[in-house]
């Protein structure tokens, strides 16, 4: 995956300035809350423009102020697992993971949905009613459902938070599994440094709307700049 | 003892003909009415807002009266009327009408409630998920609003029922062919010794009623099991 982006996004009081390149099979986005993480996750996906700028997803230019080109989130083939889940809860468990695979083009498809449920451990949930699911069990189903939409890229928006430390971990090795086995790239946005450690290789350090630093997994954890975050942002090490 | 003549039996029929073509034929344009209201940020909107619930506050006379103004022989659209040889004045066409427009907004309200209901972020998943707008249209809200386009199908059904003052200005009180419940409770009224006939009409009416709810009870707590 080689993800290209140089964007700006404006609020009343806030602004987005994102210029980078990820290039991993696993990045992260890190920061504390209202860094523009979830933004910056909007603007990818495509459920927010931003003011000028521009966003390639390896060959294909998903958004280009200056060409006029947008594409809609339908057409962007990225898949989001949001913070809350959001399953339909006018269909079952099989409905929601199946909806993103009856819109795929079948030239398109990677994979079946039967080795992703299996992956994943769904079996047993397929016709429950989503209403009556787990938070970790919502949070499977949500990633199955983003999965089996067969997308280029996966963005996860803090899928975590809420979750007990045991649950966050069950549910990392269900997402490592899944992501190592159907290979597929992953941006997980996160403010978490324990998160960014299980799951991501590269990781994009947001504060204030800004770029702060672009660096390995391995750099981020170092304690020197495990020290930098504690100081500017108390919460973070609190998941550590 | 209820008693009822064949002439009430031709009301009560036409009530409930009138009733369900009126809800039927308001159905599609209620649904896209509520669907632009909540879901769209075209202008004007404000003005359609103010078009749709016009006939909520207008006294239902008013409105029988602007709908023969719009659809009388030398009307705003008399003459196209006249070319396809249509006629909606004094026909049971005008009665659907009137309980049309007298009873839009209540439909519209009520599916737009449930409209309002629907968490935008289903939406946005559907979107990414690859769903196109029809597609999020037919597979998120319509089932989602299931219940408030009952409810408001049930509302606007009982209205119509009841519809008197529109109906009675456009389509006129003509036994067999444009006299329903209401209409016909009035005749009652006016006719000495109607009094029996007219309480007899009443029972009907109410228990027709009982049974609009009911059935809409039953549909609403199916669709939510199911």
């Amino acid at each position: 995956m080689l993800l290209q982006m140089d964007i700006k996004k404006r609020f009343a009081d806030f602004e987005l300035q994102v210029n980078c390149e990820l290039a991993a099979g696993k990045c992260g986005v890190f920061g504390p809350s209202g860094s523009g993480k979830s933004t910056l996750m909007h603007i990818l996906a495509g459920l927010l423009s931003p003011d000028e700028g521009r966003i390639v997803l390896d060959e294909t230019i998903l958004f280009d102020s200056d060409a006029g080109i947008n594409l809609p989130p339908q057409q962007r083939r990225i898949g989001v697992v949001f913070q809350q889940a959001h399953l339909f809860p006018h269909m079952n468990v099989r409905g929601n993971l199946l909806y993103g695979w009856q819109r795929t083009a079948v030239a398109r498809r990677q994979g079946t949905p039967e080795a992703i449920i299996e992956v994943l451990g769904l079996s047993p949930l397929l016709e429950r009613r989503v209403t009556s699911l787990s938070g970790g069990e919502r949070q499977r189903v949500a990633l199955g459902r983003a999965m089996l939409a067969c997308p280029r890229l996966i963005l996860m928006d803090e899928p975590l938070n809420g979750l007990d430390q045991e649950l966050k971990l069950q549910i990392i090795a269900y997402l490592d599994r899944v992501l190592t086995e159907f290979g597929m790239p992953l941006l997980f946005i996160s403010h978490s440094l324990q998160e960014m450690e299980l799951m991501t290789d590269e990781v994009l350090v947001l504060g204030q709307g800004t770029v702060q630093q672009h660096l390995n997994t391995d750099e981020l954890l170092r304690p020197e700049q495990r020290g930098l975050f504690s100081n500017g942002a108390p919460s973070l090490v609190a998941c550590s | 003892m209820i008693s009822l003549s064949p002439q009430d039996i031709q009301a009560i029929v036409l009530s409930i003909k009138v009733a369900t073509a009126a809800t039927l034929f308001s159905l599609p344009f209620g649904f896209a009415a509520a669907y632009v209201l909540v879901f769209t940020k075209m202008p004007g909107r404000a003005l359609l807002e103010g078009v749709v619930n016009l006939p909520l506050v207008l006294p239902p006379v008013v409105i029988g009266y602007l709908l023969l103004l719009l659809f009388g022989r030398s009307g705003a659209l008399g003459p196209l009327l006249g070319f396809f040889d249509l006629r909606i004045v004094f026909h049971l066409k005008g009665a659907v009408i009137a309980s049309a427009v007298v009873g839009f907004p209540l439909l519209v309200r009520s599916i737009r409630l449930g409209m309002d209901g629907i968490d935008h972020h289903y939406l946005q998943a559907a979107r990414t998920l690859g769903a196109r707008w029809w597609d999020r249209l037919y597979s998120i809200i319509l089932p989602l609003s299931g219940r408030a386009i009952l409810a408001g199908m049930t509302l606007m059904f009982a209205r119509s029922l009841g519809e008197f003052g529109a109906t009675i200005i456009l389509a006129g009180n003509i036994p067999g062919v444009t006299q329903t419940i209401p209409l016909a409770i009035y005749e009652y009224t006016n006719t000495p010794g109607g009094d029996r006939m007219a309480l007899s009409l009443c029972l009907v009416s109410i228990a027709l009623s009982f049974v609009v709810l009911l059935v809409s009870e039953a549909s609403a707590r199916s669709m939510k099991k199911g």
